[in-house]
């Protein structure tokens, strides 16, 4: 169990794509992630190729701040317990801001050093998610994983991360995806595992 | 004496050399419309299987393949080429007969480890015709839908299957006093480390009971690759997620199953419950309850105005025998005549009724089997993993 998240925190490290599994909020929908640091407009592409559900750059709430991104629905009421701020494009350097290259793009302006709601433009076409202060120990979603992987492979503390579908529509399961497992040589890091590592770190 | 055990031998061992090739993307065909109200229901009948006519294509690795509902049209066996195929996991595509085992541990007197004519020496072959159905068979016609692999009602299928009884394999091992439950897992394994292996338990009792089966046939072939060769569980009456295909270990326990599809997936609620509902207590899904399916006609077809209408079908009982099939209405039910029980309480059987005249449009007909005198329910039994689906299946028909 702990090699697979070695090969996975391996591969977040190294810029390549991985699969997140365990999501224990959202019903056992899977994610490709890559450290947001790394993100490429060739890494967006492959998103929403093979993944193609809504494309997500998951934030810390410092950096959601520094950004001057807010949760859009922060009450209780009609809430549907996904942590989504407003959308957001680059203040410069896009164009329509869909293109791979422009989404790319706009996540790295978000989590650039020093970057500030100046930098940003709403709404926009990346999707910011603000996870909980205390990460995945906190609350075992995708979102909270994915930042909590990319510090544990020393890649930053944001990622972008991209629910999977199936070519029929539906949400896909690990069990769904051996082809392009097996196509692209993607790690799988299995939040369970990451959870266990990380409360034996804390103990 | 030894005629015999060469005739096991070659029954057995005949489809050794099966491979499941790569499926061919060459055939460009058609498409079929599942209906469904939740989302897209467009499904490819390509690429075939090997051992398949068409079959709707779910998914390819590992592949989830769906019978067409014309394929309950006539008669009551399911064909081989027809049968609905679901793998949680990849599977090998090639087994030596000679060199399979299936090791018998556990709660036992004596781990063993047997060759497959040592498990068709195990007792007297049983043959017992019996329907094997998904337990998300018709999920993707739930209202509110629900996630999973969105099938019609085409995840099922009756066939005839040979084995031994399991009671007679457990012997060759002993089952010690203390056990609860018997555990299968078959040769398919998880895609990633970490991942749950797909196995699966039965209560001592089930497992101990004269028909479920240590299974090498069906309809009278050897079981086909996608179909679980060499061997694989029958348990009639109770859903397919237990007949394990591939069956490579036998596991007496002594306690409860924690294993994940036992403890954590193929559950279902023990309460009404909406999507709304949360951390309500669930249940293993077991038995089948009663279905009946309307195959003569589709939802949409026109029949003849003024005329009499003969309308046909299949039924089956689930766990338990037939006893009546009525068409129904908005409001009404007229009593169908039921065929011939020609192969015992857990397979299907056909049903037919004749309208004297069609007075006009039949808005939202369907069937609905009585069972141990209660009948199909009116409406769905929802659960959010859209399991043993059984409402009635209503369609309408346009007289002109």
């Amino acid at each position: 169990m702990s090699g697979a998240l070695d090969k996975a925190l391996e591969a977040i490290a190294a810029g390549r794509i991985v699969v997140i599994e365990g999501d224990r909020l959202r019903g056992g929908d899977i994610d490709l992630m890559c450290a947001a640091s790394h993100v490429t407009p060739e890494a967006i592409n492959f998103m929403a190729t093979h993944g193609r559900g809504l494309i997500c750059l998951a934030l810390t709430p410092e950096r959601a701040g520094q950004l001057g991104l807010s949760l859009v629905n922060p009450g209780t009421a009609r809430q549907t317990g996904r942590p989504f701020a407003r959308s957001i494009e680059a203040a410069e350097g896009v164009s329509t801001g869909i293109s791979a290259a422009d989404r790319a793009h706009t996540v790295q302006v978000a989590i650039a050093e020093g970057a500030t709601s100046a930098h940003i433009h709403s709404p926009g076409h990346v999707f910011p998610l603000i996870a909980r202060a205390g990460g995945v120990l906190e609350r075992a979603s995708a979102c909270e994983a994915s930042i909590d992987l990319a510090r544990l492979a020393g890649a930053g503390d944001a990622a972008v991360i991209c629910s999977i579908m199936r070519d029929d529509g539906e949400m896909a399961r690990l069990e769904d995806i051996g082809d392009l497992i097996a196509a692209h040589g993607l790690a799988i890091a299995d939040i369970g595992a990451l959870i266990e590592r990380m409360e034996g770190a804390a103990a | 004496m030894n005629a015999l055990r060469l005739t096991r031998r070659g029954l057995i061992a005949g489809a050794g050399a099966t491979a499941l090739a790569a499926p061919a993307l060459a055939k460009l065909s058609g498409m079929i419309d599942l209906g469904l109200p939740g989302g897209p229901g467009l499904r490819p009948t390509t690429p075939a299987f090997p051992g398949k006519s068409e079959m709707i294509v779910q998914r390819i690795r590992p592949p989830l393949l769906e019978a067409p509902m014309e394929a309950f049209a006539k008669g009551t066996i399911t064909p081989n080429d027809r049968m609905f195929v679901r793998w949680n996991w990849p599977f090998p595509t090639e087994i030596k007969a000679a060199e399979h085992r299936v090791a018998v541990g556990g709660a036992v007197k004596q781990a063993v480890s047997l060759s497959l004519d040592e498990i068709a020496a195990a007792g007297e072959h049983v043959s017992i015709v019996a329907v094997n159905q998904c337990a998300g068979n018709g999920r993707g016609l739930s209202e509110p839908r629900v996630t999973g692999t969105q099938w019609g009602n085409g995840a099922m299928g009756c066939a005839k299957w040979t084995g031994v009884r399991l009671r007679d394999v457990l012997a060759k091992a002993g089952v010690m006093g203390g056990a609860t439950r018997v555990r299968f897992a078959g040769l398919d394994v998880p895609l990633t480390e970490g991942a749950p292996q797909f196995i699966k338990s039965l209560p001592l009792d089930m497992a101990m009971r004269d028909d479920v089966l240590v299974a090498w046939a069906m309809n009278d072939e050897p079981l086909p690759i996608l179909h679980g060769f060499p061997l694989r569980i029958v348990v009639p009456g109770w859903f397919s997620t237990y007949w394990v295909k591939m069956l490579s270990t036998i596991e007496v326990l002594t306690g409860e199953d924690e294993s994940h599809y036992m403890a954590e997936t193929y559950r279902w609620p023990k309460m009404h419950v909406t999507p709304e509902s949360k951390d309500f207590p669930t249940a293993p899904i077991t038995a089948m309850p009663p279905r009946s399916f309307i195959t003569s006609h589709a939802d949409g077809d026109t029949v003849a105005l003024g005329r009499p209408l003969t309308l046909e079908g299949i039924a089956m009982g689930g766990d338990a025998a037939l006893e009546r099939i009525d068409l129904v209405g908005k409001g009404w039910a007229i009593p169908c005549d039921l065929g011939p029980d020609e192969h015992g309480p857990y397979a299907f059987r056909r049903w037919q009724v004749t309208l004297p005249q069609v007075s006009g449009d039949l808005e939202g007909i369907g069937v609905r089997a009585h069972v141990n005198g209660a009948v199909q329910p009116d409406t769905l039994v929802w659960n959010p993993s859209g399991y043993a689906r059984n409402v009635i299946e209503r369609i309408t028909l346009r007289a002109q």
